[in-house]
């Protein structure tokens, strides 16, 4: 009797303190969200979730751009998760299941469509200023008619080449970049002046990690063939066009212009150690602009960009650097449009974010922030200005696009480590785009 | 009263593990019982789920190259890591069991590598190791032997997975050299009177004995081994050509890469009745060759 009353008053105990700590836990943990109602019914405060990737440079210019706001509309604060591109999406898909999503999310033109199709967004039509946009531009954000994303930035698709390593081996690269045929030229003349272990350029036909199908994309672009899919989603790989690429790669491959498939499987793009271009061993990549302060920052004055090159046609294409949305169950749908439309127009935001997003989309704050650049700044603009006269129209990527380029990873390793011909390689992406494109 | 009594106590009890038991059905059973129902359906995560019947088992069985290749890669993995590293581990068990000085100094740094677990650290280290520039091909380059980027390619990158598990054997060391202390004096000294050699002792004498530490060691391995993800996440991918493709990362990119939450529901369930059928079969052949002092055998 005494013995189960003890424990009887034990658990009473305890189930009072589980209680009490719960009850702690709760109101903690609630605050982001239990704040602002309450603080709404006061004043009229109000916290915006807010989420990105990207580089320690695009961290550190969001977030001053963000207290800019935050001092002129002292309502509104933030609530800022960034990260890296590696965790970045995943984290964002178990929110959006959650139910979580934060307000406003960047998201890019490779899964605009898995958000926007699956009623995950906002329609912004209507709500922000674009005005001051370029029409193609603005265009990538639209989904069935409706403005889903709003552009960040200018971005477009470059030759990244090592011009210290360049200038060193007399190599100039003329205003308008190569064509295929001189860039093959050049590497064949440059590969017996590099030192072992060193190599021309990136193997454009192996990915190494995700959406790298622009590697052979800006190839086909060209040859007159058009993007991978046409603008509804349709598969448009040209056969006879992906067949000569891959085998144009294998030759040099075998000559060591091109890193042997073992070494392009280490690249890990942007650590300073195992990118292959960061860390010197080849010295000419495709990449995109925007990306273009990440290897400023590391090796500041080592690199420059080029147009990707040219064939019939030119290669290159421009499309938004990222896009920001709202969330479809956003409480503060217009607090998140007035934020928007804010860091898009307003000029000293644009100098808060200087290029760490794209070249602004904005022409005013762009001639205003051109100002203050300095050199390497410029070049991320002029290459955008070099680009546009004859760049292929873009258009965002289909519903499920993300998932079709980790199966092209995986097929464009098995070529390049001669486990698969580039006859059924073709063969396997056509199937997987049947499998996985679902519009 | 005696009744009520013992009602009070259970009430107790149950009380007392309320905590565990609501985080327990909470967090683990209903979860479960959710998979089970996704992995029958399409849910994307972002879409509420529609029921498609065996559709995500019949196509994980019959389409899925991915799949074929992350259970290849997965079963080599265990069936290579797991022997390799318990015999290490008992290796060192056995060295780390004699009394000498400073022996608990010796120990902490040989569990070490264990704590470095599955990190961005090892990610790198192992890079400085098996990669283009490593420690392996500058010992390679005193023997004029021109080594590779032994993570990039696809014979080599699961072997230096393999290596790094058998590296990370503490925990399993730990519990052996808790066994190797269990076993009476008297069977050595019996052993010695009777002029068993060093060798013949530890396979009549140590083995036999430690069978039921064995085992547990074998089966958690085992167990792990079949769910291996971070190492082969952060190290490569995946890649080259999926050779080291796990089946968690398969899972993984299917759940919430792909949007395929239904499919990958399927692919966990798959997943644990391997695990099952394989614990079961060790513990089959368990009998064979399991020694308990209690049994009398």
């Amino acid at each position: 009797m005494t013995k189960a009353r003890w424990l009887g008053l034990g658990a009473t105990a305890l189930s009072l303190v589980l209680v009490i700590t719960a009850c702690g836990a709760n109101s903690n943990d609630s605050k982001g969200s239990a704040n602002s109602p309450s603080h709404s019914k006061a004043g009229s405060a109000v916290q915006l979730g807010i989420t990105w990737a990207g580089s320690q440079v695009r961290h550190d210019a969001t977030l001053a751009a963000l207290d800019l706001y935050s001092k002129s509309n002292p309502d509104v604060t933030f609530e800022p998760t960034y990260m890296g591109f590696d965790t970045y999406f995943t984290k964002l898909a178990t929110l959006s299941a959650s139910r979580n999503l934060p307000d406003i999310m960047q998201i890019d033109t490779g899964n605009l469509m898995d958000y926007a199709l699956r009623n995950q967004l906002a329609d912004l039509s209507g709500g922000i200023d674009t005005s001051n946009m370029n029409e193609k531009l603005l265009s990538a954000g639209k989904v069935n008619g409706k403005l889903y994303g709003i552009p960040l930035g200018v971005n477009t698709i470059t030759f990244m080449y090592n011009k210290a390593a360049f200038d060193k081996l007399g190599i100039q690269v003329p205003e308008k970049g190569f064509n295929w045929d001189e860039w093959v030229k050049i590497a064949k003349e440059t590969k017996p002046k590099l030192e072992k272990g060193k190599y021309f350029m990136m193997d454009l036909s192996m990915a190494t990690g995700t959406t790298e199908s622009d590697k052979y994309e800006i190839y086909q672009l060209a040859y007159g063939k058009g993007f991978i899919h046409t603008p509804d989603g349709k598969f448009n790989i040209d056969r006879d066009t992906y067949i000569q690429f891959n085998k144009l790669f294998a030759d040099l491959r075998n000559e060591g212009i091109v890193p042997p498939a073992n070494v392009t499987a280490g690249h890990k793009q942007n650590d300073p150690q195992l990118d292959l271009f960061m860390n010197g061993t080849i010295l000419v990549q495709r990449e995109y602009a925007a990306a273009f302060p990440n290897f400023e920052s590391v090796h500041p004055g080592q690199f420059a960009m080029t147009l990707v090159p040219s064939a019939s046609n030119a290669g290159g294409f421009m499309l938004p650097s990222q896009f920001f949305t709202v969330s479809q169950n956003s409480k503060y749908p217009d607090e998140a449009r007035k934020f928007i439309e804010w860091f898009v127009n307003d000029k000293e935001a644009g100098r808060a974010l200087t290029l760490a997003r794209g070249v602004p989309v904005s022409k005013p704050v762009l001639d205003d922030l051109s100002q203050t650049l300095d050199a390497t700044a410029q070049m991320q603009i002029d290459i955008i200005d070099r680009v546009a006269t004859d760049a292929n129209s873009f258009s965002s990527r289909p519903k499920g696009y993300g998932a079709w380029t980790d199966e092209w990873t995986k097929i464009s390793q098995a070529v390049a480590f001669d486990k698969m011909a580039p006859e059924k390689a073709y063969d396997e992406l056509k199937k997987k785009w049947d499998e996985i494109i679902k519009l | 009263m005696r009744r009520r009594n013992k009602h009070d106590l259970s009430m107790a009890g149950y009380l007392y593990i309320a905590p565990w038991l609501a985080g327990f059905l909470l967090l683990t059973v209903w979860p479960m019982m959710q998979s089970v129902y996704f992995s029958f359906t399409n849910y994307s995560l972002l879409e509420p789920a529609q029921w498609i019947g065996l559709r995500n088992y019949r196509q994980i069985f019959t389409e899925d190259t991915s799949f074929v290749h992350s259970l290849k890669a997965t079963t080599l993995f265990v069936f290579l890591s797991v022997p390799l590293k318990l015999a290490t581990a008992l290796l060192i068990a056995i060295v780390l069991n004699r009394k000498l000085k400073g022996m608990h100094f010796y120990r902490t740094v040989i569990y070490f590598p264990s704590l470095i677990g599955a990190s961005v650290a090892v990610a790198i280290l192992w890079n400085n190791v098996f990669g283009v520039h490593g420690l392996v091909n500058q010992l390679l380059s005193y023997l004029h032997i021109e080594g590779k980027n032994w993570i990039g390619m696809p014979e080599t990158a699961l072997g230096t997975l393999i290596v790094l598990a058998v590296w990370q054997f503490g925990s399993s060391m730990v519990i052996f050299l808790a066994g190797l202390k269990q076993i009476p004096g008297e069977f050595y000294e019996a052993a010695a009177v009777d002029g068993a050699g060093k060798l013949r002792t530890f396979f009549q004498v140590t083995l036999p004995l430690l069978s039921p530490i064995i085992l547990f060691n074998l089966v958690l391995q085992t167990i792990g081994s079949f769910q291996m993800f971070t190492q082969a996440f952060i190290i490569t991918k995946g890649g080259p050509v999926e050779s080291t493709y796990m089946y968690a990362l398969l899972l993984f990119d299917k759940a919430f890469a792909h949007f395929q939450m239904g499919y990958a529901s399927a692919l966990a369930w798959i997943l644990l009745a391997i695990i099952a059928a394989v614990t079961a079969l060790i513990f089959a052949t368990a009998k064979a060759w399991v020694h308990y002092e209690t049994d009398g055998r």
